[in-house]
């Protein structure tokens, strides 16, 4: 369950978020749509646990996370949430496998499994700058996947992946959804909100 | 898992790598190297002072056949001196030579070992041999001092005191004045370095073959007795060179001359004083300068990459494992600085050797690594790269984790 309530965040003068109050139900995804800029990464970053807001509350899996100290915060974020990067962020000097298995510490049977999926079963050894953007995307979303938290977020899990791949990603996250986690991705296509429960427009 | 990604991270990332492993073995080399050139220096000089250098020579420059000596009381008195560890009594006589009907000279000669003997110890053969049962001598400084050559043959002749029995077989001729001498061949068979501090003893006999040449009687009356014609006094250290020196020389009357290897004394001296703390300066600076650098590339590094950690706390690490992760690629980096930087000091020493001109001869000092100082090495290198990880991780969770992730 995640809430937000009266959220406030500025970078200096620019006003990114203003009184954002989001209430999601478990197993609901939830779709943010907005043109570049709008603050959707902002809002995402918040949810995550990785930025904190300016003003307002947050509350995820019944824990008010403002009150959370920084050493508190992380053990509170290593087990509830995971969060895939707008730019897929993957550590260089590991394999596309070794990104999975070494970094969330998911089962190498697992991992095999779930890349093939996502059609990168030809990937697994090669090192991040070896493969495309949309490539290192999918290993990117997959790693949030097999993080195993009851919070996923997504920041534009569908961009740079041509639509077969972007549904079967898509599919993938609703599958963590329907298996009781909480889903919040974002999009610059409205259209992609046709894959979630809620859409939130910014 | 921790160690085993480090290793990965420390193998891939070469550029970061290589910047930290060549910082780290520079310092490290630096520290090696400069301190045990030092040490072995500083060894060497002073193996070689308290070797050569200890050593003070009295003799006396008025007496041309050395009749001065002495005496044995005055001698008693010297080895009791405050600074003194032995004495050395010696007999030296004037032996006269010559080559076919060409008079060459008289020079000072002594038997080597024994009671008045030259010390054994204190040869040290340049060319040739010692004599031993060859009818033959060795000569103090060929080419420098005397007109002797080596296996040349010439004729020894000693004069005989009043009274001398000679011996059976010598061969004896009476000068002009109705003198008596003996003479024999001998040839001269080895060669010492010239040392100007032994210029009182030219030429130093087997003392059997001479007894045979010369007979009891006359080899006790030139060569025996109380007493010494010279004295060689060692000193316990080379600080203690210069004072007893200096107290033997205000015991003697004139005539009779003190000398040591002064210049020898005021290196070591001036050595142990200046050059040894400069050494050890500079391989000190140098590793702080080192250590300092590997600091700024650890500090360098956790601005322009502080994403990796991002990622990594971002995707549920805890700072105690990145820490690790850290601490496991620094100390990799800082264990394969110090493998580089041990095989490199080796090499180096191993082409550096320090040479001195000592008396016309060559005094090498060999360079080694000291053992002190690599084992220092191997601790500084765990020392710094361990600080280096935990500066590194230290700044970065100094900042917000949005922050961290804000450069990738």
């Amino acid at each position: 369950m995640l809430k937000l309530e009266g959220v406030y965040k500025s970078y200096g003068a620019i006003r990114v978020l203003e009184n954002f109050s989001l209430d999601t139900e478990q197993a609901k995804s939830v779709c943010i749509v907005g043109r570049s800029g709008c603050g959707k990464s902002t809002l995402l970053k918040i949810i995550a646990l990785i930025a904190s807001p300016d003003k307002g509350q947050m509350w995820l899996n019944g824990t008010e996370t403002s009150h959370l100290k920084e050493a508190e915060l992380d053990v509170f974020r290593r087990d509830n949430v995971a969060y895939s990067f707008q730019e897929p962020l993957l550590i260089p000097y590991m394999s596309a496998l070794e990104n999975l298995t070494d970094i969330v510490g998911a089962e190498k049977e697992n991992a095999v499994e779930l890349l093939s999926q996502l059609g990168l079963s030809e990937r697994l050894d090669h090192m991040p700058s070896k493969l495309s953007v949309g490539e290192k995307k999918r290993v990117d979303v997959a790693r949030a996947l097999l993080k195993g938290s009851s919070l996923l977020v997504a920041d534009e899990p569908l961009s740079n992946l041509d639509p077969s791949t972007g549904v079967k990603v898509m599919e993938l996250l609703n599958r963590h959804a329907k298996n009781g986690g909480t889903v919040v991705y974002s999009s610059v296509e409205p259209s992609d909100a046709r894959f979630a429960d809620y859409t939130i427009s910014m | 898992m921790t160690l085993n990604v480090a290793l990965r991270k420390a193998r891939k990332e070469k550029l970061w790598s290589l910047a930290i492993i060549g910082l780290l073995t520079i310092g490290l080399t630096t520290w090696m190297v400069v301190p045990s050139l030092s040490a072995s220096l500083q060894e060497g000089l002073s193996s070689y002072a308290n070797n050569v250098a200890t050593y003070i020579f009295i003799y006396n420059t008025g007496a041309e056949d050395y009749g001065y000596r002495l005496n044995q009381s005055f001698i008693d008195e010297i080895a009791s001196f405050k600074g003194v560890r032995e004495v050395y009594p010696i007999v030296a006589n004037s032996t006269h030579f010559k080559q076919g009907e060409k008079g060459i000279l008289g020079c000072f000669s002594a038997v080597i070992g024994g009671k008045g003997g030259f010390p054994l110890f204190l040869i040290s053969i340049s060319e040739g041999k010692i004599p031993e049962n060859e009818a033959g001598f060795l000569i103090n400084g060929l080419g420098a001092l005397g007109p002797f050559s080596m296996n040349q043959t010439y004729v020894a002749i000693f004069e005989m005191g009043p009274d001398v029995e000679i011996p059976i077989n010598a061969s004896t001729f009476t000068d002009f004045r109705g003198r008596e001498y003996v003479m024999f061949n001998a040839t001269g068979v080895g060669t010492m370095p010239y040392n100007p501090m032994l210029q009182q003893v030219m030429i130093m006999w087997n003392s059997t073959f001479l007894r045979q040449q010369l007979g009891d009687q006359l080899f006790e009356q030139t060569f025996g007795g109380e007493g010494a014609t010279v004295l060689i006094v060692k000193a316990q250290d080379i600080n203690q060179v210069k004072p007893v020196g200096e107290e033997i020389q205000s015991r003697l009357l004139g005539g009779w001359n003190v000398i040591y290897d002064e210049q020898t004394v005021e290196a070591q001296m001036s050595f142990q004083s200046g050059s040894a703390i400069l050494y050890n300066l500079i391989g000190l600076t140098s590793l702080f300068s080192v250590v300092l650098m590997v600091f700024f590339v650890a500090y360098v590094f956790s601005g322009r990459r502080s994403w990796e950690v991002g990622l990594l706390i971002s995707q549920g690490w805890s700072w105690r494992k990145a820490t690790k992760l850290f601490l496991g690629y620094y100390i990799v980096l800082g264990l394969v600085s110090v493998a580089i930087s041990t095989i490199l000091s080796l090499v180096i020493v191993n082409q550096i050797g320090y040479s001195f001109e000592v008396y016309g001869q060559t005094l090498q000092i060999p360079v080694s690594l000291n053992p002190y100082l690599l084992a220092s090495g191997v601790a500084i290198a765990l020392l710094v790269s361990g600080a280096a990880a935990y500066f590194a991780v230290w700044r970065m969770r100094k900042m917000r984790l949005d922050n961290l992730l804000r450069e990738y």
